[in-house]
C-alpha cells in the first residue's frame, strides 16, 4: 500500500533549505548556474560600458579633455578584455545553462560542480583584474591582445593580468568539457545529432573550439609571464626570440576566439527567426555543416590580422583566400535565415526585430571583414578606425544584439512573466538607431586615417567622432531601460504560457512556464517538428 | 530511464531504472580520440617551434576532458532495481550488480515525491517506512520521475 505521491516534507532531514548567498554559492543547479551567468555578464556589460563612455567622452573633440593618454589606453584595453571574456562568453555561458539541458531533455548538466565552479572563477578573475587599476603602473595599456614587448612594460599589475587570462580558460575551458559531456551524454532517448536545437549544435561547435584553442592563449601568455621573470627569451628578440611569434601563437587562439563569441549567436538566432516566421528553419542540415565549417577555417586565416608585420607573397595570399573563403558558410546561413522567413507568417516582437537588425547589421560588419581580408587594402586600413568599425558590428550588433534577441526570447520562459513589449520595442529602436550613429561614421574616420587607440586625434576628424559619441552616449543610457524592462519582467507581468510564442517549436517550450520543478510534465516527444524547432 | 519487467510466473513486479546513457564507451572514446588529436597536433606543432609551454596546458586540458567523459559515461552505468513481492519492497543499488540492498515490509512502505521549495529544483523521490528512507531516481529528468511514483504507488498498493 502506497501514499497518494505527497507534496509535503516528511523529514527534517529534506526540509534543508539554503537560503542567502548559501543558495547561491553552492548551487549546482543548471538554472542558478545559468541565471548568475547572466547577471555576472549584464553587471560586467555596465562596467565594460561605462569604460566605452570615457573613451567616448575624450574622443568627442580634439586634444586631451578628461583622462591622460595612460588611462586611455588602460579605458580601452580594459573595455576589450571586460566586453570579451566578462560579457559575450559568460553570457553566451549562461544561456547554453539554462537552455541546453531543456532542449536536449536531460535533467541537468552533467558535471553539477563543475559547473558551479566555473562561474565562480570568474568574479574573482574579474576582482584581480580590475583591481590592477590600484595597482603601481596601473591598469593593462597594451591592447587586449598583449602584444609584446609592450604588455611587458605593465607595473605589477602584468602577473595580475596573466593570472586573470589563466583563470578566465580554465571557466571556459570546464563549461566547453560540461558542454560535451552533457550533449553526448545526456540526449533524450531518440534525440540525435540531427534532431539537435541548432542552439544546440553552434555550442558543441564553440565547446570544440574552445578546447582546441584555449591552451594556446594559456601557453603563450605564461610565455610571456616566463619571459618578464624567469629569463626566457620566447619573444624577446635581444634574447633571440621572436615578438612576432606572439602575434602569431595569440591570433591562432584570437581568430578562433571570435567564432566562440559569434557561433552561440548564430545558434539564439536560429532559434528564434523559425518561432516569429512560423515556419521550420530553412536548410536545417547545411546550417550545421556551414556552422562547422566557419568553425575549420577560423584555425586558417589567424594571420589575416597582421598582414602588416611583414610575411612571405604566398603567405599573404592563402591567408586572404583562406579569409575570404569563410564568407561562403557565412553566406549559406544568411541565406538560410532570409529564406526561413521568405513567405513566413511573420510578427514582429522584440526577439525577432533585434533578430533581424543582427541578420542585417552582422552582414555588414562581415562585409566591411571582407574589405579588411583583402592583403593589399588591409595595408590601409590596418590598425584604423574602419577595424574598430568592423568588430564593433560584428560583436555589438552581431554578438550582444543577438545575446538581447535571446534574452527577450527565454525571459518569459525563465521568468513566467511576459516583458513588457512597449518598452522592449523602444529599447530595439532606440538601440538600434544609437548603435549605427555610434558605430557607422567609424567607417568614415577609418577610411580617412584615423588610427585607433589614441586620446587624441586630428581636427580633420572631429565632426564624425562627435556624432559618434553622441551615439555612444545614447547607446550606453538606452541599456539602462534593457535593465528595467528585466527587473520589470522577474518582479511581475502578464502570466506566460507554456508555449510562450505562438510559433515555438522543442521540448523546452513543452515546460510550464517557469520550468518548474516537474520539468516534463508530458513526455518528451522528439520528432522533426520539435527537434528542429 | 524506467524499464518494468514483467514476470508473469512470479508474483512481482521488477523496476529497473537507469540514467539515459545516449552514447557507448567505444563512441564516446572515438569523440575523445577526435579530439585529443586535434589538440595535441596543435601543441606538437608549437613545440616544434619553440613554444613549449602550449603543450602542457593542452595535456592538462586533455587529461580534463577525458576525466570528466569517463566519470559522466561511468555515472551513466549505475542501475537501480525495485523488486515488489507480495511481502517486499527490494531496492537494490548498484551497476553490473548489486552494490547495496534495502528491504521494506511492503505494507508499511510509502513512496513521496518531495518537492522542492525552490520552484525550478528538482523534486525527490523516496521509498520509507519505518523511520528508513531510500532516494531513488536521482538521475532520472522529472517527468521520469513524476511517473515512476505514480507506478510504484500503483505498483505497491495493488495485488501482485
Amino acid at each position: 500500500m502506497s501514499d497518494a505521491v505527497t507534496h509535503e516534507h516528511h523529514h527534517d532531514a529534506h526540509d534543508h533549505k539554503p537560503t542567502g548567498m548559501g543558495r547561491w554559492l553552492f548551487s549546482t543547479n543548471h538554472k542558478d548556474i545559468g541565471t548568475m551567468y547572466l547577471v555576472f555578464a549584464l553587471i560586467m556589460f555596465f562596467v565594460g560600458g561605462a569604460m566605452a563612455l570615457v573613451v567616448r567622452a575624450e574622443l568627442f573633440q580634439p586634444g586631451l579633455q578628461y583622462v591622460d593618454p595612460q588611462f586611455f589606453n588602460s579605458m580601452t584595453t580594459m573595455h576589450a578584455l571586460i566586453m570579451i571574456f566578462g560579457v559575450v562568453m559568460p553570457a553566451g555561458v549562461g544561456l547554453a545553462n539554462w537552455m541546453v539541458p531543456m532542449m536536449i531533455g536531460a535533467p541537468d548538466m552533467a558535471l553539477p560542480r563543475m559547473n558551479n565552479m566555473s562561474f565562480w572563477i570568474l568574479p574573482f578573475a574579474f576582482a584581480m583584474l580590475l583591481g590592477t587599476f590600484f595597482m603601481e603602473g596601473g591598469a593593462p595599456a597594451g591592447g587586449w591582445t598583449m602584444y609584446p614587448p609592450l604588455i611587458t612594460q605593465l607595473g605589477d599589475g602584468f602577473p595580475f593580468l596573466i593570472f586573470t587570462v589563466h583563470f578566465l580558460g580554465i571557466s571556459s575551458i570546464m563549461g566547453a568539457i560540461n558542454i560535451i559531456a552533457t550533449v553526448f551524454n545526456m540526449r533524450a532517448p531518440g534525440m540525435g545529432f540531427m534532431q539537435l536545437p541548432l542552439f544546440v549544435w553552434t555550442w558543441i561547435i564553440t565547446a570544440f573550439l574552445l578546447i582546441a584553442s584555449m591552451p594556446v592563449l594559456a601557453g603563450a601568455v605564461t610565455m610571456l609571464l616566463t619571459d618578464k621573470y624567469f629569463g626566457t627569451s620566447f619573444f624577446i628578440a635581444a634574447g633571440g626570440g621572436d615578438p612576432v611569434m606572439f602575434q602569431h601563437i595569440f591570433w591562432f587562439f584570437g581568430h578562433p576566439e571570435v567564432y566562440i563569441l559569434i557561433l552561440p549567436a548564430f545558434g539564439i538566432v536560429s532559434q528564434i527567426i523559425p518561432t516569429f516566421a512560423r515556419k521550420p528553419l530553412f536548410g536545417y542540415v547545411s546550417m550545421v555543416y556551414a556552422t562547422a565549417a566557419i568553425a575549420f577555417l577560423s584555425f586558417f586565416v589567424w594571420a589575416h590580422h597582421m598582414f602588416t608585420v611583414g610575411m612571405p607573397l604566398a603567405g599573404e595570399l592563402f591567408f586572404m583566400y583562406a579569409t575570404m573563403s569563410i564568407a561562403v558558410p557565412t553566406g549559406v546561413k544568411i541565406f538560410n535565415w532570409i529564406a526561413t522567413m521568405w513567405r513566413g507568417a511573420m510578427t514582429f516582437e522584440t526577439p525577432m526585430l533585434f533578430a533581424l537588425a543582427f541578420v542585417f547589421l552582422f552582414s555588414i560588419g562581415g562585409f566591411s571583414g571582407l574589405m579588411l581580408g583583402i592583403t593589399p587594402a588591409d595595408f590601409q586600413y590596418h590598425d584604423t578606425y574602419f577595424v574598430v568599425a568592423h568588430f564593433h558590428y560584428v560583436l555589438v550588433t552581431g554578438a550582444i544584439f543577438a545575446l538581447m534577441a535571446g534574452a527577450y526570447f527565454w525571459l518569459p520562459k525563465w521568468t513566467g512573466h511576459m516583458y513588457d513589449e512597449k518598452l522592449g520595442k523602444i529599447h530595439f529602436w532606440i538601440s538600434v538607431i544609437s548603435v549605427n550613429v555610434l558605430f557607422f561614421p567609424q567607417h568614415f574616420v577609418g577610411l580617412a586615417g584615423m588610427p585607433r587607440r589614441i586620446p587624441d586625434y586630428s581636427v580633420q576628424f572631429t565632426e564624425w567622432n562627435m556624432i559618434s559619441s553622441v551615439g555612444g552616449f545614447v547607446f550606453g543610457l538606452s541599456q539602462l531601460l534593457f535593465l528595467w524592462v528585466v527587473i520589470k519582467c522577474v518582479r511581475g507581468g502578464r502570466e506566460a504560457t507554456e508555449e510562450v510564442w505562438e510559433g515555438a517549436r522543442g521540448l523546452e517550450w513543452t515546460l510550464p512556464s517557469p520550468p518548474p520543478f516537474h520539468t516534463f510534465t508530458t513526455p518528451p516527444q522528439v520528432d522533426e517538428a520539435v527537434a528542429h524547432s | 530511464m524506467i524499464q518494468e519487467l514483467k514476470t508473469p510466473k512470479e508474483r512481482r513486479h521488477t523496476f529497473v531504472i537507469a540514467p539515459n546513457q545516449s552514447m557507448s564507451w567505444s563512441e564516446l572514446l572515438l569523440v575523445y580520440s577526435g579530439i585529443a588529436g586535434i589538440t595535441l597536433a596543435i601543441a606538437i606543432y608549437f613545440w616544434v617551434r619553440g613554444l613549449t609551454l602550449v603543450l602542457p596546458f593542452s595535456g592538462l586540458e586533455l587529461l580534463a576532458l577525458g576525466a570528466a567523459l569517463y566519470v559522466t559515461a561511468w555515472r551513466g552505468g549505475a542501475r537501480e532495481v525495485i523488486t515488489i513481492t507480495d511481502d517486499t519492497v527490494c531496492v537494490e543499488l548498484g551497476r553490473k550488480q548489486s552494490l547495496h540492498r534495502y528491504d521494506f515490509q511492503r505494507y508499511w512502505t510509502r513512496i513521496a515525491l518531495q518537492r522542492s521549495w525552490v520552484a525550478w529544483y528538482p523534486s525527490k523521490l523516496l521509498i520509507y517506512s519505518h523511520g528508513r528512507e531510500i532516494e531513488v531516481g536521482k538521475f532520472l529528468n522529472e517527468q521520469e520521475r513524476m511517473g515512476l511514483a505514480e507506478v510504484l504507488k500503483s505498483a505497491i498498493s495493488r495485488d501482485v
